[in-house]
């Protein structure tokens, strides 16, 4: 209550009161302030020129030769922790650009890659020829039938099979192991100048099979792990009674490579089963297993980068074709006694011909020379006489028939005829000769419903008069009497051709 | 000359410092991550002796009963080396356990005993005695260690060596 009436008391001057206040008020801000506004300005004007600099274009080119430097200087120093700090922003940096641009990365990289794989291919190409041509320049085995016969029995080609058994093969390590400790009892390494640890990796080796049949096996015993495969390399594991082989290997295993294997590892338990058994730890008390090991190595399965293995039982040359297996040692073996046993055969068979050939040709040649010496008699034979005389053939209508006329006669003819011969066999007997090459009957006409007159016995010589169709016109020396009569020609083998003359053709059949 | 091998487990408690042990005294090739995978890391402690070189093939197998309980880890050990924690009071009664299980699978199996940790002298929860009483009465040596400062270590594998007849 007080102030206003102070100012009550004040109301003649209060405008100039307050303007001089007011001017001393702005006087006095100018002096206080005054530097702070000036230092404001200033921070101002910089902050203007620092946000000039800012810009990303300018900042950017300011940075990039000091960042250039940094990072040179960083690589330089420490090439490690440069590589461990950028790799992973490397790694998905290229995963995102291999997403956001596949064929970009693709057109990038397909160089590297095409030469790579290129390389990759060509070398493969030539190991692969390389080896087929070893096994082109091997001479001819036993062994090589056999494998037709298996490729064939496979459904293959030889060639294929043959393609298949070119692919490289190699053994690169092979491991003796204690199968219940686990430590290493042999260790060869044909594919490798230095090897390291082997008996640390036998051991985990150990574990992992372990673990393996403890987690999969359910404890069943005849359960184990045979095979652990890592890109072009396997480990083929063949387990025994106390110790396990591991062999680590490249390419297509060969046929019975397994099996070879098991044997070896049979073989070692037969031999040192209760040593194995036995064995804790002191070397002392194993044999040489390590010669034993190389046995299983054999030049063709060595490494191709591989020096020879200090073994005295690889003699051969790489690229020779392997020793064959028990099986095929077999095969052989029958094979070639089936085929001895066949040549026997054959040996018999060609001396018993020959044994009865002549006893066969001694007949026949007895009759022949009897038929030469017998033609002058012959010719007055009364039936071939009969035949030239027309008077003793009673049919009129095969009277006018020349003796050589081709004309067929119906079967009718001979039925109707008294005499046992056509009309057109009138030929003279003839020197044609014949035999007999199976038992055959002779009858009284060219007919099967004709007449039986005799059996001419397999390898009988016959005097061939002609031929009529499928018949023919013979003479047989029956024990020194002549029948004469017709016989199926499918039955004798013509010694001589018969003379186009004394063939009748025939119209029917 | 040919060079002795003896297969050895290492065994214990989840924590109570198995591979640290080792870590500094064997060679080896593969990597600890191989305890986690399969549950056994396998490496090597050579020795030279006159007598001829010794190697320890040391397989260190995990410490949880997923793993180390498989009985196919132990066999054809020649002995052990049990280690417990001498800050964590439970794992020396685990080295009963594992005793017996060493022994059930391998009864001939040498044994030995490593209290670890003892470094942490204030931290420490298992007394000399309770060790000593512990390890007697499973028939075995004892030896206190610090895989961290690396005290007594080596001298656990060699008591180890001598447990199993082999002059160091």
């Amino acid at each position: 209550m007080t102030e206003p009436e102070s100012t009550s008391q004040l109301p003649a001057e209060p405008g100039a009161e307050s303007q001089d206040v007011q001017a001393l008020v702005d006087a006095l801000r100018d002096i206080v302030v005054r530097q702070e506004r000036q230092r404001i300005d200033a921070l101002e004007a910089s902050l203007q020129e620092l946000n000039a600099e800012i810009e990303p274009d300018s900042l950017a080119e300011k940075l990039n030769p000091v960042m250039s430097g940094l990072v040179r200087q960083t690589i330089h120093d420490s090439p490690d922790e440069m590589a461990e700090a950028i790799g992973p922003v490397m790694g998905e940096a290229i995963r995102v650009q291999i997403r956001d641009s596949r064929q970009g990365m693709v057109d990038a990289i397909a160089p590297i890659i095409g030469a790579t794989v290129q390389k990759a291919l060509s070398d493969f190409a030539h190991e692969l020829q390389r080896n087929i041509d070893a096994r082109l320049r091997t001479s001819f085995q036993p062994s090589d039938v056999l494998r037709n016969i298996q490729a064939r029995l496979r459904g293959i080609s030889p060639a294929e099979l043959a393609m298949r058994d070119a692919l490289p093969f190699a053994i690169q390590e092979l491991f003796l192991i204690h199968r219940e400790s686990g430590l290493l009892l042999a260790h060869l390494h044909p594919g490798k100048a230095q090897v390291s640890d082997s008996d640390l990796i036998g051991g985990m080796l150990t574990a992992i099979r372990d673990f393996v049949q403890d987690s999969f096996g359910q404890g069943q015993a005849d359960k184990e792990l045979d095979e652990i495969q890592y890109g072009e390399q396997r480990i083929i594991i063949q387990g025994g009674r106390y110790v396990y082989l591991a062999a680590v290997i490249e390419g297509v295993e060969t046929p019975g490579f397994r099996a070879r294997l098991r044997d070896w590892v049979n073989d070692l338990y037969v031999q040192y089963g209760s040593v194995l058994r036995d064995y804790t730890g002191d070397p002392a008390s194993l044999p040489d297993l390590e010669t034993r090991l190389a046995e299983l190595i054999r030049p063709a399965e060595l490494p191709h980068t591989a020096e020879s293995p200090s073994t005295a039982s690889d003699q051969r040359s790489p690229g020779s074709p392997r020793p064959l297996t028990r099986n095929q040692r077999l095969a052989i073996v029958l094979g070639s006694l089936g085929g001895l046993l066949g040549l026997l055969l054959c040996c018999f068979y060609i001396w018993f011909t020959i044994t009865l050939l002549p006893m066969a040709w001694s007949q026949g040649r007895a009759t022949l020379t009897q038929t030469f010496t017998q033609v002058p008699s012959v010719t007055p034979l009364p039936t071939a006489t009969q035949t030239h005389t027309p008077t003793l053939i009673p049919s009129p209508s095969l009277t006018p028939l020349p003796s050589a006329t081709p004309t067929p006669l119906p079967s009718a003819t001979f039925t109707s005829s008294p005499s046992p011969l056509p009309p057109s066999a009138t030929p003279a007997p003839v020197t044609v000769s014949a035999i007999a090459f199976g038992n055959v009957w002779l009858r009284a006409a060219p007919d099967e419903m004709a007449q039986t007159l005799a059996t001419i016995p397999q390898g009988s010589p016959v005097y061939v008069r002609s031929a009529y169709g499928n018949w023919l016109e013979v003479d047989w020396n029956n024990d020194g009497s002549y029948l004469h009569g017709w016989a199926a020609a499918e039955w004798f083998f013509m010694l001589v051709p018969l003379p186009s003359e004394y063939i009748t053709p025939t119209a029917v059949p | 000359m040919p060079v002795m091998q003896k297969k050895i487990c290492l065994l214990g408690d989840f924590a109570v410092g198995k591979t640290s042990l080792v870590r500094r005294f064997v060679e080896g090739r593969f990597d600890d991550r191989y305890l986690s995978t399969i549950g056994v890391k396998v490496s090597r402690f050579s020795l030279e002796r006159p007598a001829g070189d010794l190697n320890l093939i040391v397989w260190d197998l995990a410490g949880s009963d997923e793993y180390g309980a498989q009985a196919s880890y132990l066999r054809g050990a020649a002995g052990a080396l049990i280690v417990c924690d001498l800050i964590r009071r439970e794992t020396l009664a685990s080295m009963q356990e594992y005793a017996a299980r060493m022994r059930q699978v391998n009864p001939d199996a040498a044994l030995v005993f490593l209290g670890n940790k003892v470094d942490l002298v204030l931290d420490r929860a298992v007394e000399d005695a309770e060790m000593q009483s512990v390890c007697s009465a499973l028939n075995g040596p004892y030896l206190l260690c610090s895989a961290k400062t690396g005290e007594r270590v080596s001298d656990g594998f060699l008591m180890l060596v001598e447990a199993l007849g082999l002059v160091p």
